[in-house]
């Protein structure tokens, strides 16, 4: 009768460890899956155009004449980007939005 | 490590850290109500009621150090520590800030239970009931995923969760067997103590 009590208790006891464990790295992983979902969600603004505010979006349309086209490469592959001009706006020119955290 | 990651971190740390305070307090409810069965004894609950406090003490502070490292912001520490500090969100954030102040000093007093006594760590423990809706509030008012579906259907889980748990605790009487003799023994010592 003790030696089942003790045994309950250990078994009980090793459970508690591995729920512990286990939600333990579960919840690591989550953090890593819920920012993934998150940044596919509102994946917000890039580094570059957190930085420079929309003070870049003022300019980009005075300079577009000029822009080449590596600036129109550069602009599409970085997140909502502020420099550059996209090859597709035509050279009229196309202010993109700076930081939206 | 560049910005967009960091707000990431922080927005999935915060989701989870959101998860695991109610199951934290959805696992406080049921200790009460000694929820046990033959392969999970009380003290299950308790044990693991516990573990995932401490738990969800280090992602909150996951959540937390990765807002203030964070340039966009520039919270800045004091933000996280004195409520309403922060220029960024003042109030949202202030809410984060008491949520996170009541939830360490609910966890401080547990750990020195022992030397506080059980009053004072009952009645200080009381005041899990204001953090986590406190913690709930600060998530929808300044959550960048609020309104996501996702983000939803996590909130309305967890808010659903501690109201079925609740109504429960509500709804249930004590199933502590001890519960009417101690009763008794309590009125018998206060009648002894009067006279």
């Amino acid at each position: 009768m003790e030696i089942t009590r003790i045994e309950a208790r250990d078994a009980a006891l090793r459970l508690l460890n591995h729920l512990t464990t286990g939600i333990a790295f579960a919840a690591i992983g989550a953090v890593g899956v819920l920012a993934a979902v998150s940044a596919a969600t509102i994946p917000g603004s890039s580094p570059a155009a957190s930085t420079t505010g929309s003070s870049n979006t003022t300019s980009t349309a005075s300079s577009d004449t000029s822009a080449s086209s590596s600036d129109s490469t550069s602009s599409s592959s970085s997140l909502q980007g502020s420099s550059g001009v996209s090859a597709a706006s035509g050279g009229s020119g196309v202010a993109v939005s700076g930081a939206s955290h | 490590m560049t910005n967009s990651l960091l707000w990431y971190a922080t927005r999935g740390a915060g989701a989870v850290t959101e998860i695991l305070l109610t199951c934290v307090v959805v696992l406080g409810i049921l200790s009460t109500l000694r929820v046990q069965t033959a392969r999970w004894p009380r003290f299950l609950t308790t044990g693991l009621h516990r573990n995932l406090a401490l738990m969800t003490l280090v992602f909150l502070a996951l959540h937390i150090v990765t807002a203030v490292v964070d340039p966009f912001t520039n919270l800045g520490w004091a933000a996280a520590f004195i409520p309403f500090a922060s220029s960024y969100r003042t109030f949202w954030l202030g809410l984060g800030a008491i949520s996170f102040e009541l939830l360490l000093a609910i966890v401080a007093t547990s750990l020195a239970r022992g030397w506080l006594g059980h009053r004072a760590w009952r009645l200080i423990h009381w005041l899990t009931y204001a953090a986590w809706p406190v913690a709930i509030v600060h998530g929808v008012g300044t959550g960048t995923d609020t309104w996501s579906a996702w983000m939803l259907a996590i909130t309305a889980c967890c808010i659903a969760a501690v109201g079925v748990s609740l109504v429960w605790r509500l709804t249930t009487s004590s199933r502590d067997p001890l519960a009417a003799p101690r009763l008794d023994f309590r009125s018998a010592v206060d009648r002894r103590e009067v006279r």
